[in-house]
C-alpha cells in the first residue's frame, strides 16, 4: 500500500508534468517525460556503455576514499581529543565551501583528468561519513566498557569489539547519506569540466538545445543514485540483522 | 569456612569531582568472605554498595588500606572476578552463544577447545536452541541467564552479581533465586550479591551485610539462620520474618531519624 500510493504520486506528477510540456510545445525547453522516455531508449547505447562507467568510476573511487579516509579520520578523532579539535572545525569548514564555484579550480589544477571529478565528488561524501561514524564510535556504552575492563580486555580490544559494533548503523546512516551525493558530486565535476560521463553528455546537449538529451542521462542519474542507495540498505540490512530485534 | 576468597584491609576509598570537593564513601573497612560463600550486601542508594564492587573487581584502586584475593593482596585484579551488571548489558550484534563466549574470547583460548563446554553450558542454563538468537529476541529472564552464563564463563570463583533480578517480574524473579541458588551449589562459587530486596537477600544468602553509614567503616552482618539446600517455604519461617521486620526497622530509622 506505501509504495502504491508514492507510485500513484509518481505518475500524478508524471501525468501534469506531460500535460504542461504539451501545451507549452517547446521540448528545448520543457521535454514531456515521453519524449525523455523516448530519448533514453534511443541513446541507450551511448549512455550506457560509452558515459555511464565513466561516472560510475568517479562515484566508486570518490565513495571508497570518502569510506577510507573518513572511517580512519572518525578513528582518530574518537581515541585523541586533540585530533578531535584539530579536524572538526575544518571538517566544518569544507562543508561552507560553494563546491560549484571552486570547482573550476580544480579542473585548472588536475585538468580533465578523473581526479577533478573525484575532487567535487569527495567534498560532497566526505563528510556525512565522517562525522557520523564518529558519532558513532561515542554511543558505545560506558557500562559495556568496564564490563569489558573487569574481563581485563586492553583499550583496543575494548575498541574493536565495543565501539565498532555500535559504531556500525550510524556508519550506514552516513553512507545512505553519501551515496546519492556522490552521483550528485559526479554529475557536478562532469558538468563543469570533462570529455565523458553523463553529466558532461547532458551539457553537450544543452548546447544543442535538445531538451530531452539534457534529460535522458539525469533519468540515467537519479537511477543509478537510486539503485546504489537500494543496495546499501540491502547490505545495512544483513550486516546489521540484529537490529530487527532492537 | 575454608579460607578466605575475598579480603578488605582498613580500605578507604574517596570519589573527587571536578571541582576537587571529595565524597568519602568507605573508611578504614575491614571484611572477610569465605571461599563458597553467598554473601548479600544492603543498603539505600549512594551507600556504597557498588564501589565495594568496583573495588573487589579492580575497576578502582582504594586510597588506601589493602585488597586480598584468595588469601594474597592483590594489586592487579582486573579479569580475575566475574562481573554480572544491573542491566545485562549483553551486546544487541552478538548472538547468544557470541555473547557467553566474549570471556573466553578475551583470554584468546581457542575457540575449539571450549565448542562443547560452550554447549552443555548453555544446556545447563535453560538456553538450548537459543545460541544463535540476538538478545533483542529474548525475555527478561532469559537475558540475566546470558549474562550470568557470561559471568561465569570468565573461569572466576569469585561472582559479584549486581541486583540482577531487580528489574525482573516477580514470579520470574522468583524463580531465578531458585535457580541461581541450584547453581551456586552445583558450581561452588563464591558469590557477592547486591539487591535492595530484603527477602531476596535473606532467601539467598549464608551473611548479610547492611550498609548503614556514609561513609561505611564498618558492615553491620547478619547471619541467616537457615540451612541448605532451601525452598521458598523457609523464607516464611517466623525466625526469617522476625529479622525481616527487625531489618525494615533498622532502614526506617535511617531514612527518618
Amino acid at each position: 500500500m506505501k509504495s502504491l500510493s508514492s507510485a500513484f504520486l509518481i505518475l500524478l506528477l508524471l501525468g501534469i508534468w506531460e500535460a504542461i510540456a504539451r501545451v507549452m510545445n517547446a521540448p528545448f525547453i520543457l521535454p514531456s517525460p515521453v519524449q525523455v522516455a523516448v530519448k533514453v531508449w534511443e541513446l541507450r547505447h551511448v549512455l550506457l556503455v560509452d558515459h555511464l562507467p565513466a561516472t560510475l568510476l568517479i562515484i566508486v573511487i570518490a565513495l571508497g576514499i570518502s569510506i577510507l579516509f573518513g572511517v580512519m579520520i572518525a578513528v582518530m578523532m574518537s581515541q585523541s581529543q586533540l585530533a578531535e579539535r584539530a579536524f572538526y572545525p575544518v571538517l566544518i569548514a569544507t562543508q561552507t565551501i560553494p563546491i560549484i564555484a571552486i570547482a573550476p579550480i580544480f579542473v585548472l589544477w588536475f585538468g580533465y583528468t578523473i581526479w577533478s571529478k573525484v575532487i567535487v565528488a569527495i567534498l560532497f561524501t566526505f563528510f556525512p561519513i565522517t562525522v557520523s561514524t564518529y558519532d558513532g564510535f561515542r554511543t558505545g556504552s560506558a557500562g559495556l566498557k568496564e564490563l569489558l575492563c573487569t574481563m581485563n580486555a586492553s583499550k583496543k580490544e575494548i575498541f574493536m569489539k565495543v565501539q565498532v559494533p555500535a559504531a556500525m548503523p550510524s556508519f550506514f546512516s552516513g553512507l545512505k547519506v553519501a551515496v546519492p551525493m556522490s552521483v550528485i558530486g559526479a554529475a557536478v565535476g562532469e558538468w563543469l569540466g570533462a570529455q565523458e560521463g553523463l553529466g558532461y553528455f547532458s551539457r553537450r546537449m544543452m548546447t544543442q538545445f535538445d531538451g530531452a538529451g539534457v534529460f535522458a542521462p539525469i533519468v540515467l542519474l537519479s537511477v543509478l543514485g537510486i539503485l546504489m542507495f537500494l543496495a546499501v540498505v540491502l547490505l545495512e540490512k544483513y550486516l546489521l540483522r540484529w537490529r530487527r530485534f532492537e | 569456612m575454608n579460607g578466605e576468597a575475598v579480603g578488605f584491609s582498613k580500605v578507604s576509598f574517596a570519589y573527587g569531582d571536578k571541582k576537587g570537593k571529595r565524597t568519602e564513601i568507605l573508611k578504614d573497612l575491614d571484611l572477610s568472605i569465605g571461599e563458597g560463600e553467598f554473601i548479600s550486601l544492603v543498603g539505600v542508594s549512594g551507600s556504597g554498595k557498588s564501589t565495594i564492587f568496583r573495588l573487589i573487581t579492580g575497576l578502582e584502586e582504594p586510597a588506601s588500606g589493602e585488597i586480598r584475593l584468595h588469601g594474597n593482596p592483590c594489586s592487579n585484579r582486573l579479569g580475575m572476578i566475574g562481573y554480572m551488571p544491573q542491566r545485562d548489558l549483553l551486546m544487541p550484534w552478538r548472538t547468544v552463544r557470541d555473547n557467553a563466549a566474549l570471556p573466553m574470547e578475551l583470554k584468546k583460548r581457542k575457540q575449539h577447545d571450549n565448542q562443547p563446554d560452550l554447549d552443555n553450558m548453555l544446556t545447563a542454563f535453560g538456553l538450548a536452541g537459543y545460541g544463535n538468537a540476538y538478545p533483542g529476541e529474548l525475555s527478561g529472564g532469559m537475558r540475566q541467564r546470558v549474562s550470568f552464563l557470561r559471568a561465569t564463563m570468565t573461569g572466576a570463583d569469585i561472582l559479584l552479581l549486581d541486583e540482577p533480578f531487580s528489574a525482573l517480574d516477580a514470579m520470574t524473579k522468583l524463580f531465578m533465586q531458585e535457580w541461581l541458588l541450584e547453581q551456586w551449589q552445583l558450581k561452588k562459587k563464591t558469590i557477592l550479591f547486591i539487591t535492595h530486596d530484603i527477602s531476596e537477600a535473606l532467601f539467598l544468602s549464608d551473611r548479610v551485610f547492611i550498609l548503614k553509614e556514609t561513609p561505611a567503616s564498618r558492615l553491620e552482618e547478619i547471619k541467616v539462620p537457615l540451612g541448605r539446600p532451601r525452598s521458598h517455604q523457609d523464607a516464611g519461617r517466623p525466625k526469617i520474618l522476625q529479622l525481616k521486620q527487625a531489618m525494615i526497622e533498622g532502614f526506617r530509622k535511617q531514612a527518618m531519624p
